[in-house]
């Protein structure tokens, strides 16, 4: 039975588009038959907790990526945002502290802060994405350090507790982050003309140029978003160990930056989404939680992320030819 | 081995980058020269050196072929063909058309020969009633690529820009787009000083500029057919922080039917597209930004004759309509065709203006190589 030209086109393009979520299916489909006790609610629970701040972080990884750029500093600003917060949430004995809002935007401020300096150094400073966030990614972690003496900050408000364990209708707080995170990304890129220039620069930023976009404010916002994204992330991940951490994060960029690609988005810029990113994370996520279910060794699952990682990036040069 | 040629004013531990371009010229002719070999190819080997170390080249030259050498010399200067060469080959289009000996020819003939016979024209222009002066240039420059370049642009008119390649057309344009800083240089538009640093600039003084690259500075080519069209105009199709993604499918599907773009969704990617229909694309891109002064570099490059007219026919209609138009082309048929004036560009200045009426092929490339 011959299938016509135009089904076979069809068929290549729901390919393309629900590859992604196939993957994690089938993953979790694999898990399930390796250990049944993967596919309870607790464990998925456990999954979306455990992966929120890369996810998070992710989001902001995704806008530096379509661009044509990087942000590799992540790992080390969540630190950063993470003990900058703590200091603000910090209660002394007699219970009295900052209100819950100023650890909460200082945490916001500190990501953000790091994402406009590496942003001024890409745009103005034209230093390589790559580079800059590298030095930022140093940068950030001495500062964590300074501010923490070394030692993680604990001591956090009441209120905190909530934000990292509590539940709301049956679901753990830190979703709702999650999910509103993923709304506002999803706008930020699909709706907004701030958005439509992500897209162009990262396609061909001389003709971006040419076609009257604001390359360098453009380039600024990416990375202070990406930044701010960081300080979400933070926010979710010292709520729920209840402290700062200059030494957190390590190694939250790669597990990022694997879920933007296998998400779909491309190293060649102009290609990408939210909703790929976001499964991408799950996708992550499932493989961890799927390897620590089969007591496979920290060091063995490190490999085996990386190789994931360098398996995304040759399906998306399979993918995404289109440059010559 | 650089006195052996007679350059006695380089001291050879001096880096190249730090010499003047005609010094590395002089550096790059010596290391040819060094290989020995029978027979050497000289690609424009005077275009940025100055006329004294010309005529030590040309002493080189002379040496070398006392010893026995043959050197094969690619030029646009014909003066310097009929001072050095025995013959001389002319090419057209790429294929060859005669080789003659410099003694019993002159420039004329040459010129007549590369000029050859023509095709009928594509599209002839109907001719637009030319209004008021709507764009002057003055005295803009940019270093080391143009000086002193000057000219006025009137509504309705279609001003054909010609030249060799690496005369420095596209510079102009794009210095006065706002792709590049000018040096010096006054721009006016209706009348009115404007400071353009920048292509945004540029837009909102009512320029569009359809660039010579489609590929590299044009299309986005991952990107679909519809934000490779609204993106010039997209403040236009927008609110504040969103855009009006209803407004964006209608003005593209407007352009779509009025450019017959063959495409089968406003989805696709525009890589999918032949060349002709990338280069409407980017028409439509401009078309909506509703420019008064329209800017088109080489518009027609790499795209089929049908396409090839209905984009000289659009740019006519834009001219019937009292915009104004810069044409940038090598191609001689398409500037005869389409231009009210046509201004002629050679090594970074502005050599001539000539009017359609006057207007030959002969005419045009002699101000060429001016």
């Amino acid at each position: 039975m011959q299938i016509k030209i135009q089904d076979q086109n069809i068929f290549k393009k729901a390919m393309k588009k629900y590859s992604t979520i196939l993957i994690l299916l089938l993953m979790m489909l694999i898990m399930t038959i390796l250990n049944p006790k993967f596919l309870t609610i607790n464990n998925l629970m456990n999954i979306l907790r455990q992966q929120t701040p890369i996810a998070i972080m992710a989001f902001g990884v995704n806008l530096a990526i379509i661009s044509g750029g990087i942000d590799i500093s992540v790992g080390s600003v969540i630190a950063m945002a993470a003990v900058i917060l703590a200091k603000f949430a910090k209660v002394d004995s007699s219970g009295a502290g900052y209100p819950l809002i100023v650890p909460i935007i200082a945490s916001l401020l500190a990501g953000g802060a790091a994402g406009l300096v590496n942003g001024v150094v890409i745009a103005y400073g034209k230093v390589p994405p790559f580079i800059a966030t590298l030095g930022m990614m140093s940068v950030a972690r001495g500062i964590a350090l300074i501010i923490s003496k070394g030692r993680p900050i604990t001591g956090f408000s009441e209120a905190f507790n909530f934000i990292g364990g509590g539940s709301f209708l049956d679901l753990p707080f830190p979703i709702y982050i999650l999910l509103a995170s993923y709304l506002i990304i999803y706008a930020i890129l699909h709706l907004t003309k701030f958005g439509t220039y992500v897209f162009a620069i990262g396609s061909s930023q001389m003709a971006a140029e040419v076609s009257g976009v604001n390359v360098k404010r453009t380039k600024v916002l990416i990375y202070i978003i990406s930044g701010i994204f960081t300080g979400i992330a933070a926010i979710v991940l010292a709520s729920r160990t209840l402290s700062g951490q200059p030494a957190v994060g390590e190694g939250y960029e790669m597990n990022a930056i694997t879920a933007a690609i296998i998400g779909g988005t491309s190293f060649s810029g102009g290609i990408g989404t939210a909703f790929g990113t976001f499964i991408g994370a799950l996708i992550m996520g499932v493989l961890t939680n799927g390897m620590t279910m089969l007591q496979i060794e920290p060091a063995t699952q490190m490999v085996v992320r990386g190789s994931v990682i360098i398996l995304a990036v040759f399906a998306d040069q399979y993918r995404n030819n289109y440059k010559s | 081995m650089l006195q052996r040629i007679g350059i006695n004013n380089i001291d050879p531990n001096t880096k190249i980058k730090d010499l003047s371009v005609a010094k590395q010229q002089m550096c790059e002719i010596a290391k040819a020269i060094s290989h020995n070999a029978a027979l050497i190819l000289m690609d424009e080997p005077t275009a940025a050196i100055p006329s004294n170390d010309v005529l030590t080249l040309f002493e080189i030259i002379r040496a070398l072929k006392k010893e026995g050498k043959t050197i094969i010399y690619v030029t646009h200067k014909l003066e310097e063909i009929f001072e050095i060469a025995d013959k001389v080959s002319v090419f057209r289009n790429g294929v060859h058309v005669d080789t003659l000996d410099t003694r019993t020819t002159n420039k004329d003939t040459l010129i007549q020969m590369m000029v050859g016979r023509d095709i009928v024209d594509l599209y002839a222009k109907e001719k637009a009633k030319i209004g008021d002066v709507v764009l002057q240039v003055e005295n803009l420059s940019c270093s080391k690529k143009f000086d002193n370049v000057s000219f006025t642009l009137k509504k309705g008119e279609i001003l054909g820009v010609a030249g060799l390649v690496g005369a420095g057309r596209s510079e102009i344009m794009e210095t006065l787009f706002g792709i590049r800083q000018k040096k010096t240089g006054k721009i006016f538009i209706s009348g009115k000083e404007v400071n353009i640093r920048s292509p945004r600039d540029a837009i909102k003084y009512g320029l569009a500029f359809l660039t010579e690259d489609r590929k590299n500075s044009g299309c986005f080519l991952p990107l679909s057919v519809r934000i490779n069209t609204y993106i010039a105009s997209i403040k236009q199709h927008s609110g504040r922080l969103f855009v009006r993604r209803k407004e964006t499918v209608e003005s593209t599907k407007r352009m779509i039917d009025a450019l017959s773009i063959k495409v089968s969704s406003m989805e696709d990617q525009i890589n999918n597209l032949s060349g002709g229909n990338q280069q409407k694309v980017l028409v439509a891109r401009w078309l909506l930004t509703e420019p008064e002064i329209l800017i088109v570099d080489e518009p027609t490059r790499g795209i089929d004759v049908g396409a090839k007219a209905e984009v000289h026919r659009l740019l006519v209609n834009l001219a019937l309509k009292g915009k104004a138009i810069i044409m940038i082309s090598s191609e001689m048929t398409e500037i005869l065709a389409m231009s009210d004036r046509i201004m002629t560009v050679s090594s970074g200045r502005v050599t001539g203006f000539i009017d359609a009426k006057e207007a030959t092929q002969e005419k045009i490339l002699k101000y060429c190589m001016d």
